[in-house]
């Protein structure tokens, strides 16, 4: 990927940052937010990725975080894998699901796609809280085991506290960003913008619709179930309240804080919405409340999201260059 | 032993066919509220759940009686309606249908809690006059209550049925479902028919509250499922069509109630949606289905 020097530099500086972050923030449990906050970055890039750059608003999403969770806990406690097989497990397993599920709902469009993905989610959410026999049901899964990679006793790493997590996380985080910039960047990656902007336009011009959409679908699917899986080895603990649908509208005002369709956004919004309700907490009865507040607020006054106003001022800024050029 | 089961069933389908009345009695404002003002309305189960409360409440500090207080509570739901939509859905004129999707899910945050707040989260009963009375018909056991919710259902749905296809008001409404650019040239107030449609919608939501409310109990967290059930009856029955709703409502009633006592108690709520599911990939326009 070329890239002017000034990009690079801004990019080396955030990176920097996000390293030096925890020993800035070195309490247990504002390291534990900071890994939270990451954690969940995945379900907003996977909802940005369908919703953002393919323009499908998939209310689903959220599900997969849990459902990513599920797979990889029980891939673990049933089946003894080691942590990389889970991730890679949960991986394949939720770009199946997603394929199962994507088939049916990208039929339709719209509004339409939006509620048959709700549907989904919520079959998921009863089968994982009835199936007692595998998931225990509501009671959850409890020693799930830590996430750690290595070969045999003497070559191993185990991600045992806040600060090895954040790094291994952090890691996964930003590997997953850059293959989304440089996704973006192809045929593919621009195939979903165009969908986004005019279907039928799109199809026109021979890109499949149906394909790509469930291309990015499944994609989605896989990096939100990443999530969930870094989720589940982190927490040790998951129960069928994942699926809950406040998650749902806080993933998409996530996004949309971030800026719908950006590649950072996810990550800002994701750290914004992670910390905010952490921050309310101190009001505990009174926290929906205000969380419910502020999403009507965004949505109202601030739809472009942060670095859907710093995609304006740059344009902004070159358009004024252009015309002082031009004088 | 046969005879057993076959009687079963039939109470089932009674029973499940009250249900799905109050089923179809929600849809029909999300319907209504989805296809006018093309707005998900995620507070739709929060409006069924202040129903609820607002009947208990004008009947045990004002003394009313359930029947008064059933269009009271209505009217006042329908008021919150009212203002819930100047507040969070008028400001988004123009903008993509997720984005009142977000502003609604919001306020149905900041409802639940509220409710949560000011009544806590003990539930609450709702007497009912009909309640302790007993009906037979044939196999079938049911208390007057019941058949009175079921009635109740159907009639308002009949109501809404004339209303939309007779009354001026009804008719601007489909006109607006078509066209809501031209219906605004034809005279048509679009700012006060969308209005009008959210109190529509939050007083039939109210009044299944307030029917319901009286059977299980009424409690904070009580619109949640409703909700995504309704979802589920707006999609089966195909948009813009009263009539379909009513069907799809009482299919969904029966099968679920039949799946509660044949199959698995835990698993019937995920039958809607399975059925949803299958609704979708064989008849997307839906079971009934001219969509709009």
């Amino acid at each position: 990927m070329i890239m002017p020097r000034r990009k690079f530099l801004l990019l080396s500086g955030l990176i920097l940052i996000l390293i030096l972050l925890p020993w800035v923030l070195q309490a247990t449990y504002t390291r534990h937010i900071l890994v939270m906050a990451l954690i969940y970055t995945f379900s907003a890039m996977g909802l940005n990725v369908i919703f953002g750059f393919t323009g499908q608003a998939a209310f689903g999403q959220p599900a997969f975080f849990a459902l990513g969770a599920y797979i990889s806990s029980l891939l673990a406690l049933k089946l003894g894998f080691p942590f990389g097989m889970c991730l890679v497990g949960t991986l394949v397993l939720s770009a199946g699901f997603g394929f199962l599920i994507g088939y049916p709902s990208l039929q339709l469009r719209g509004i339409y796609f939006g509620i048959t993905t709700m549907a989904f989610a919520q079959i998921l959410y009863y089968i994982v809280s009835n199936w007692v026999d595998l998931t225990r049901g509501p009671m959850g899964l409890v020693g799930i085991p830590p996430a750690g990679f290595g070969y045999g006793d003497s070559f191993r790493i185990v991600f045992d506290n806040e600060l090895k997590y954040y790094y291994l996380v952090l890691a996964a985080a930003l590997l997953a960003l850059f293959f989304l910039a440089r996704l973006m960047e192809t045929r593919l990656g621009r195939a979903f913008v165009a969908i986004r902007e005019n279907q039928e336009l799109s199809a026109s011009i021979g890109i499949h619709p149906f394909w790509v959409k469930m291309i990015a679908f499944m994609l989605a699917c896989m990096i939100t179930g990443m999530g969930g899986s870094f989720y589940a080895h982190f927490v040790k603990f998951v129960s069928p309240i994942e699926f809950q649908w406040y998650n749902i509208g806080l993933t998409f005002i996530m996004v949309i804080t971030g800026g719908i369709g950006t590649i950072w956004g996810p990550l800002i919004g994701g750290a914004i919405f992670t910390v905010l309700p952490e921050v309310f907490r101190a009001v505990e009865t009174y926290r929906n409340i205000l969380v419910g507040a502020v999403l009507i607020l965004i949505v109202i006054f601030f739809p472009e999201g942060i670095m859907g106003k710093v995609v304006q001022w740059r344009e902004r800024r070159r358009q004024t260059a252009l015309e002082r050029k031009n004088a | 032993m046969w005879e057993a089961t076959f009687i079963l069933a039939i109470q089932q389908i009674a029973s499940g066919l009250i249900i799905g009345a109050m089923y179809a009695l929600m849809s029909i404002g999300m319907m209504l509220i989805l296809g006018i003002m093309t707005v998900i309305n995620m507070a739709h189960g929060e409006f069924y759940m202040l129903g609820g409360y607002f009947c208990y409440f004008v009947m045990t500090k004002l003394g009313v009686s359930y029947l008064a207080a059933l269009p009271l509570s209505m009217a006042i739901t329908a008021g919150v309606g009212i203002v819930c939509e100047k507040a969070t859905v008028r400001p988004l004129v123009g903008r993509p249908w997720y984005s009142s999707f977000l502003t609604t899910f919001g306020l149905s945050m900041i409802l639940r809690d509220t409710a949560q707040i000011i009544w806590g989260v003990d539930p609450l009963e709702i007497l009912s006059p009909f309640s302790h009375k007993r009906v037979v018909i044939g196999p079938v056991f049911l208390t007057q209550h019941r058949v009175f919710v079921f009635l109740a259902g159907v009639v308002v749905i009949g109501l809404l049925y004339l209303f939309i296809k007779k009354h001026k008001v009804g008719m601007a409404m489909r006109a607006m479902v078509r066209d809501r650019e031209a219906s605004a040239l034809m005279g048509i107030n679009l700012n006060a028919m969308n209005s009008f449609t959210f109190a529509l919608g939050a007083g039939t939501a109210a009044l299944a509250g307030g029917l319901l409310g009286a059977i299980f109990n009424v409690l904070p967290s009580m619109g949640e499922l409703p909700l995504v059930k309704g979802f589920a009856v707006v999609i089966m029955g195909g948009m813009g069509n009263v009539q379909g709703i009513l069907f799809s409502g009482l299919i969904l009633g029966v099968a679920e109630s039949l799946a509660a006592s044949f199959i698995s108690l835990g698993l019937s709520d995920a039958i809607a949606f399975a059925i949803l599911i299958i609704i979708l990939l064989f008849k997307p326009a839906g079971l009934f289905g001219k969509r709009i």
